[in-house]
């Protein structure tokens, strides 16, 4: 299981002994970052939006990655669907209840990997005020690792009505896709 | 006008002719929009747009009709000279599209408030409030409606249409040039 972290670790030691001596504390870069959903609907085209508003933090531990962090936090508000119109219908009390619940987070509680490329990551989605356990399949690019940058794709779906987003079921879908690329540089990179 | 089958006393009043052609741009306008933000647009946001702007100007439409419908039976009576079968079809035709209309509205405005998803029709910034409750099954018949109604109405309209320009061109008479000026 070390082994298929060698390439990361091995990058790492090279570049900070630090970084190989226990939890580094990355930052996201938000130009390199897009956070997005899915969703279909019988009879229309997919709704595909974003998120512009968000703070995100990942820590990374490449001695013990079981024990890396991944937090997350999304102003909802800040949707974009490509349609002001659609937007506000989206913000309202029938699907993000802006008002009310302005932010989503999500907070990783284990990372297992899956292969030399991918973890899996596991965590609390908080939305509209309740909290389920989600899991994201997360593709590691270590390819700008030289530069002091790690790239990740994270991918999932979730069902909204857990989180008492019914609106529309069944001609909206339940499940919702996420789809989270993001990029990391260490501070001082 | 060069030659009259029907005589010069023949004439519509004003508020008639503004009834009728504002009207005529009003559902050839959403005809269109129809059709398109249906088979044309395939991004969601744009698509949503259109339908929102579709069912505002849907419901717009209302108060023009019955403006129109009450004009209709208000005015003074025209004198007709010429109740030939062309005349009959022709009455029969106008009064099947005011039936439409008043159909179309109505389920369109069905078809909304039957939505699974609340979306309010919004004419002029003023919500219409929403009078049913949403209803899959529902709002799938009153979907089925609302496009056939549509296309039976594009069927007379263009029978309309057609019989004006047969008048103007093949008869000849003023049926066309009368509704064009008082």
């Amino acid at each position: 299981m070390f082994k298929l972290w060698l390439p990361i670790y091995g990058i790492m030691a090279v570049l900070t002994v630090s970084a190989a001596a226990g939890p580094s504390n990355w930052m996201i870069d938000p130009t390199k970052t897009r956070i997005s959903f899915a969703i279909d609907a019988v009879g229309w085209p997919k709704t595909v939006g974003i998120f512009h508003d968000f703070d995100g933090r990942i820590s990374v531990d490449f001695d013990k990655p079981q024990q890396s962090r991944v937090t997350f936090k999304v102003r909802t508000g800040s949707v974009d669907v490509n349609s002001d119109v659609l937007a506000s219908l989206i913000r309202s009390s029938a699907f993000f209840n802006t008002v009310k619940y302005p932010e989503a987070t999500f907070v990783s509680t284990g990372i297992e990997k899956t292969s030399s490329k991918t973890v899996r990551v596991t965590g609390n989605l908080t939305f509209l005020g309740i909290t389920n356990s989600e899991t994201f399949d997360v593709l590691v690019d270590a390819r700008l690792a030289e530069k002091g940058r790690l790239g990740y794709k994270a991918m999932g779906s979730f069902d909204r009505s857990k989180y008492g987003m019914i609106t529309g079921i069944p001609v909206v879908a339940d499940a919702v896709q996420l789809e989270i690329t993001t990029e990391q540089y260490e501070k001082g990179n | 006008m060069k030659k009259e089958t029907e005589t010069s006393t023949d004439t519509w009043d004003s508020l008639t002719l503004f009834l009728h052609w504002i009207s005529a741009i009003w559902v050839l306008g959403l005809i269109g929009l129809g059709l398109a933000m249906v088979n044309l647009v395939h991004t969601s946001g744009q698509k949503f747009e259109l339908y929102q702007f579709h069912k505002s100007y849907g419901l717009l439409f209302a108060a023009i009709l019955i403006g129109r419908l009450f004009w209709k039976f208000l005015s003074p009576p025209r004198k007709i000279s010429d109740a030939g079968m062309l005349r009959k079809l022709a009455i029969v035709n106008q009064n099947l599209m005011l039936c439409m209309l008043v159909l179309l509205i109505t389920s369109g405005y069905a078809l909304s408030s039957f939505s699974m998803i609340p979306i309010p029709i919004n004419v002029l910034g003023w919500n219409a409030p929403s009078l049913l409750q949403p209803d899959l099954i529902m709002e799938q018949w009153a979907k089925e409606a609302h496009h056939y109604i549509a296309f039976f109405l594009t069927a007379l309209v263009l029978i309309h249409i057609g019989a004006a320009l047969f008048h103007h061109f093949i008869l000849k008479d003023q049926t066309l040039t009368r509704m064009l000026k008082k």
